[in-house]
């Protein structure tokens, strides 16, 4: 089972080996959240997590990212086993993490600052996000000043412009109307076209699961575990008018007799 | 004239049946007007009834002096240097004893608010010395190091300590955790989160606590100055008592007053500057 969650063509990058959590909660009780978990991503791949609220994707993720250590099992990238936060793992959190002491521009540069890199080569690239996400002229702003999904992007382009291999995102788009989460979801596409960064993409949302990845992994609660994996055979690259088409809405068809059968 | 003016504004917030109704600039505007306006009346009632009762026949001008007297004391100690060295007497010890204060307290404070094992070494004496006014330290001082400056500056620096270490060990422990995650995440060293992210968060909440410290050291220095000083404005206080100088009392209270609000204002500025990307009220 767990080798067939690999993928044979190419070797993956990322390997998700043989993961448990255990959290031990307010009563004392030991919670079992995340059960044997095997999985393994290609470069450049785009995948999806799905599953019921509380089945332990934003556990998984922050284990990916480094800021949980996993009761059992490790997480090998590139050959290497990860311990600990690294630049090249960027994560967009399911909360507003948009530091609100800091100007749009100053956000943005953050990653960079860090990064050691001439000043002139970090307003270039931070220039360069506030433009792909379509935020120029609010360089000065401060976030309290800008709408929910303007902050969603400048948290974006704050993980974009520190240039990630592997970017984790979670329900980046859970909090926005249907009308900005579509245009948001078309952006992003454009944007991971763009870097090449392998994205994990943690999600409630069926339509966006499919419109977004090649891969989506599907996981079932109490354990947290992974039930099946679905293939999205939609050709890239993806625009808006694919949502309305026959082979879309067979992909979600599929996705959602997936979920079912777990009720 | 410009009260009929005003009062014709006035018909226009009180929708009944305005001609155009006001701009909430407009209103905003108008709001101030009326606050200084009626502001300035209530007070200038005030001193007026002090000024015609302070010159009826049958006062004694030794308990109310009258306006003019009090002016004529404050020009005479103007001009003598009495006033301005008193003054300066005061605001030197505030300014030595507050930055010395306030500074232990930022780094204590933010300290204490990070790591946890500062905490629990620092919390308890801070929890110990919260609850005891200031001014109650001022005997022990005195048994300890006598009546010299350094007693009513130390005095001044435990209240700005104790004061100011408060919002800022609650500003530092404030500080969300998906902030801290998210600088980590682009790759943010444990300092860096320190002086980047966690002690931005907490300046509003230091510069609260700097501006209540500033009001709280006023209070205690001139309480200090009153009972173990030779100079300063606390003293000037103390002396007009002893020679029923009332004027003189009445000057020091003014000026005092005059200083604390200055200070304040002073403070309310860098405060509003420093919090501006919070989401504060315009
Ligand atoms: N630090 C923790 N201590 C104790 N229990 C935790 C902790 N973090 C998560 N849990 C528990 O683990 C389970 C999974 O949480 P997680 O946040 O990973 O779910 P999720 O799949 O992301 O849910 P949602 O879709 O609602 O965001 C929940 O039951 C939660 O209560
Ligand atoms: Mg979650």
């Amino acid at each position: 089972m767990s080798q067939a969650n690999l993928d044979q063509t190419e070797a993956p990058s990322l390997i998700i080996q043989n993961i448990r959590q255990d959290f031990i909660t307010l009563d004392g009780t030991e919670l079992n959240v995340l059960d044997n978990i095997n999985l393994g991503f290609r470069e450049r791949e785009f995948i999806s997590f799905i599953g019921h609220s509380g089945c332990g994707k934003s556990t998984l993720l922050r284990i990916i990212a480094g800021l949980q250590t996993p009761t059992q099992g490790s997480i090998l990238y590139k050959g290497k086993k990860i311990k600990g936060t690294s630049a090249a793992r960027g994560m967009v959190f399911q909360q507003d993490a948009v530091f609100p002491w800091l100007t749009v521009r100053k956000n943005i540069e953050f990653g960079l600052k860090l990064k050691k890199l001439p000043r002139d080569k970090v307003r270039a690239q931070a220039e360069k996000w506030i433009a792909l996400v379509g935020l120029g002229g609010w360089e000065d702003a401060y976030p309290k000043e800008l709408s929910g999904g303007m902050r969603k992007r400048v948290d974006l382009a704050r993980v974009y412009a520190n240039t990630p291999d592997l970017m984790l995102m979670d329900e980046p788009f859970g909090a926005l109307d249907q009308q900005t989460k579509s245009n948001m979801q078309t952006q992003l596409l454009r944007l991971w076209e763009t870097a090449g960064s392998t994205v994990i993409f943690v999600t409630h949302d069926l339509e966006e699961a499919v419109f977004l990845s090649d891969r989506i992994v599907v996981l079932a609660p109490r354990p947290g575990r992974v039930k099946t994996i679905m293939d999205v055979s939609l050709s890239r690259p993806r625009r808006e008018e694919l949502r309305l088409s026959e082979e879309f809405l067979a992909e979600k068809r599929k996705l959602h007799e997936l979920l079912k059968e777990d009720a | 004239m410009p009260a009929s003016k005003v009062s014709v504004e006035a018909d226009g917030v009180s929708d009944t049946t305005p001609d155009r109704p006001m701009s909430p600039a407009e209103v905003m505007r108008f709001r101030r007007i009326e606050r200084l306006v009626i502001g300035t009346v209530s007070l200038g009632t005030l001193v007026l009834a002090y000024s015609v009762v302070s010159n009826l026949p049958g006062t004694n001008p030794a308990l109310l002096p009258p306006p003019q007297a009090i002016l004529a004391t404050a020009m005479a100690k103007f001009s003598d240097g009495t006033l301005l060295t008193a003054v300066w007497a005061s605001l030197s010890r505030i300014l030595i004893g507050y930055t010395i204060g306030t500074a232990l307290a930022i780094l204590i404070g933010s300290l204490m608010g990070w790591f946890r094992y500062v905490e629990y070494v620092f919390d308890p004496i801070v929890e110990c010395m919260r609850p005891v006014p200031p001014l109650a330290y001022i005997p022990l001082i005195i048994l300890w190091i006598g009546i010299g400056e350094e007693s009513r500056i130390l005095v001044l620096v435990i209240t700005s300590f104790v004061v100011c270490i408060v919002p800022t060990f609650s500003g530092m422990k404030q500080v969300p955790k998906v902030y801290v995650e998210a600088a980590r995440t682009l790759g943010a060293s444990e300092a860096t989160i320190f002086y980047k992210v966690a002690i931005p968060f907490a300046v509003p909440f230091i510069f609260a606590g700097m501006r209540v410290g500033m009001a709280a050291s006023w209070a205690t220095l001139v309480a200090a100055e009153l009972v173990a000083a030779q100079s300063g404005l606390g003293y000037m206080l103390q002396a007009g008592r002893r020679f029923f100088d009332t004027s003189l009392v009445m000057v020091g209270i003014f000026c005092i007053g005059v200083l604390a609000f200055i200070m304040d204002r002073i403070f309310r500025t860098i405060q509003v500057r420093m919090s501006r990307w919070e989401e504060v009220s315009k």
